[in-house]
């Protein structure tokens, strides 16, 4: 029996293989996300406002681009019962998960860098020095988190159909923590509205801590969730 | 009686609530009957 | 007694003495409390709208313990998941007149029907987080399996609410709404918020049996229906 890091190995790269040779996140997921970013411009009409709410509009994106992606990944699974065959040969739920999770949060930190840019060119968004490591933490934690409860729940609400619709309902109150502690820690990080990297941190504790609850939560309850 | 200025909201505030219980109750009740029909009293788990 | 119900002897006693206090509630909220200009109007809203509340919480913290209670080996029991469905449905209902009654006593007390405090924020995320379990409850299946997946849902709820809490207490803590003046109540009226609480108790007992009972009548019904399907199929093999 393979050890779970050995199967989530496997599951990340076999989900990572089939984004590469389909290409749906870069060509379909990324023009979305920029889009938003796009639209939110249209919404918003000020300059001085996009620029000081830039941090949120890229997480905000992030998190409407999530919503596609893991339903994207979870329909690689469902369409050829992959999902249902590697639990009936005896699969760990958890090796699934985190398999999952780490393909899941490849993608989002790719697509997370291209808001980041898409912020920069289009809102003015400024990099500072000094809160590049916060920066960087910031996405690294967030990223985590979103990846874990991205793969825990579109794991239940994948498969038959009246299900994908459930996703938001499910996900987006769950994320609304890391919404909250991954915006504030950017700002801090960019010195938006007088913003010091000191501010930043707190929210990093708080990102970390619902990376790992999620983590351990989704390990342990993933297995019996896709149990059909 | 009630202060003039509040009383709006007052009364607003009573009657969703109670209006809120007496609706979801007689729903509930309703539902339940329709059920109860189905299933004869010895088949309950509770009789 | 009654042939097509779900009542006992034990729900009508529970049912007249809940419509007695909510009776006392509405007769002393609306015309007999005391209207003293400092917390007179802020008292009545307070012998609703807590209970209300209290309800709702209470109705949570048992569809979480009641989806431990099923999900623990030891004690797995189907009486479990419909006790957590049942109490999340009441719950759903009270949270709901929560936050309007508590908008109501927002506007009242501080001007305005809504704040982003950490306890408001958080009933609002509760309330949407359980309407996404009343949701898969419905998603079909087995009843183990819809036991098993709603009890995840609940669970890692019960794990959401204390994050989102934090957050929200963090991102604005100039919006503390526990610094309002929270002057005693005295005699009548603190009678009366007792009175509040534990009628709001008894109604929610009420209602959770009730439910729980309807549940159970219709799980009853699909495994009647779904025994004569097996019937059928095997005695169209045997032929």
């Amino acid at each position: 029996m393979l050890s779970v890091w050995a199967i989530s190995r496997l599951v990340a790269g076999k989900d990572l293989r089939v984004e590469w040779r389909s290409r749906i996140v870069t060509n379909q997921v990324v023009p979305f996300a920029a889009l938003m970013m796009v639209m939110f411009a249209f919404a918003l009409d000020s300059d001085t406002v996009l620029k000081r709410v830039a941090p949120g509009l890229v997480w905000l994106a992030a998190m409407f681009s999530l919503l596609v992606i893991v339903q994207r990944a979870f329909a690689v699974e469902t369409a050829d019962g992959a999902l249902d065959a590697l639990r009936v040969a005896g699969v760990r739920g958890a090796g699934i998960f985190l398999g999952k999770a780490m393909s899941l949060a490849a993608q989002l930190a790719v697509l997370e860098l291209i808001l980041l840019g898409a912020a920069i060119v289009l809102y003015d968004t400024q990099l500072v020095g000094s809160g590049v490591t916060l920066l960087i933490c910031t996405y690294l934690t967030a990223t985590a988190g979103l990846a874990f409860i991205g793969t825990l729940y579109g794991g239940l609400a994948a498969g038959a159909r009246g299900r994908e619709t459930l996703l938001p309902l499910l996900m987006l109150p769950v994320a609304a923590p890391v919404l909250i502690g991954a915006t504030r820690a950017t700002e801090a990080a960019l010195g938006t509205q007088g913003a010091t990297t000191g501010d930043g941190w707190p929210w990093i504790g708080l990102l970390l801590l619902f990376a790992v609850v999620f983590g351990a939560g989704g390990s342990l309850a993933f297995g019996s969730l896709i149990d059909e | 009686m009630i202060g003039l200025r509040d009383a709006g909201y007052v009364v607003a505030s009573y009657a969703v609530t109670f209006v809120g219980i007496a609706l979801y109750t007689w729903n509930l009740l309703r539902r339940a009957r329709k059920a109860a029909q189905q299933v004869p009293p010895e088949d309950r788990p509770w009789t | 007694m009654n042939g097509s119900s779900t009542s006992t002897r034990f729900t009508r006693a529970l049912g007249v003495a809940t419509i007695l206090g909510l009776g006392w509630l509405a007769a002393f909220g609306l015309l007999i409390s005391p209207d003293d200009v400092v917390q007179g109007s802020y008292a009545r809203l307070l012998y609703i709208h807590v209970p209300s509340a209290w309800l709702a919480y209470l109705a949570f913290g048992v569809t979480g313990l009641a989806s431990a209670g099923y999900l623990w080996p030891r004690t797995r029991n189907l009486n479990w998941d419909r006790i957590a469905g049942a109490s999340a449905e009441v719950g759903v209902v009270f949270m709901a007149i929560t936050l309007v009654s508590g908008s109501l006593w927002g506007k009242v007390t501080w001007g305005t029907y809504w704040t982003w405090d950490a306890r408001l924020t958080t009933t609002a995320f509760l309330f949407v987080t359980y309407i996404g379990y009343l949701a898969v409850r419905d998603l079909g299946g087995s009843h183990e399996q819809r036991a098993r997946r709603s009890g995840v849902v609940a669970l890692l709820a019960v794990l959401e609410v204390p994050l989102v809490h934090f957050s929200v207490k963090w991102w604005r803590p100039l919006h503390q709404s526990e610094t309002i003046e929270r002057g005693g109540l005295k005699g009548l009226m603190l009678f009366s918020f007792f009175v509040g609480m534990v009628t709001f108790t008894l109604l929610y007992v009420w209602l959770v049996m009730h439910r729980q009972r309807l549940i159970a009548l219709n799980d009853i019904v699909d495994d009647r229906g779904l025994d004569r399907a097996l019937a059928e199929r095997r005695n169209e093999a045997a032929s």
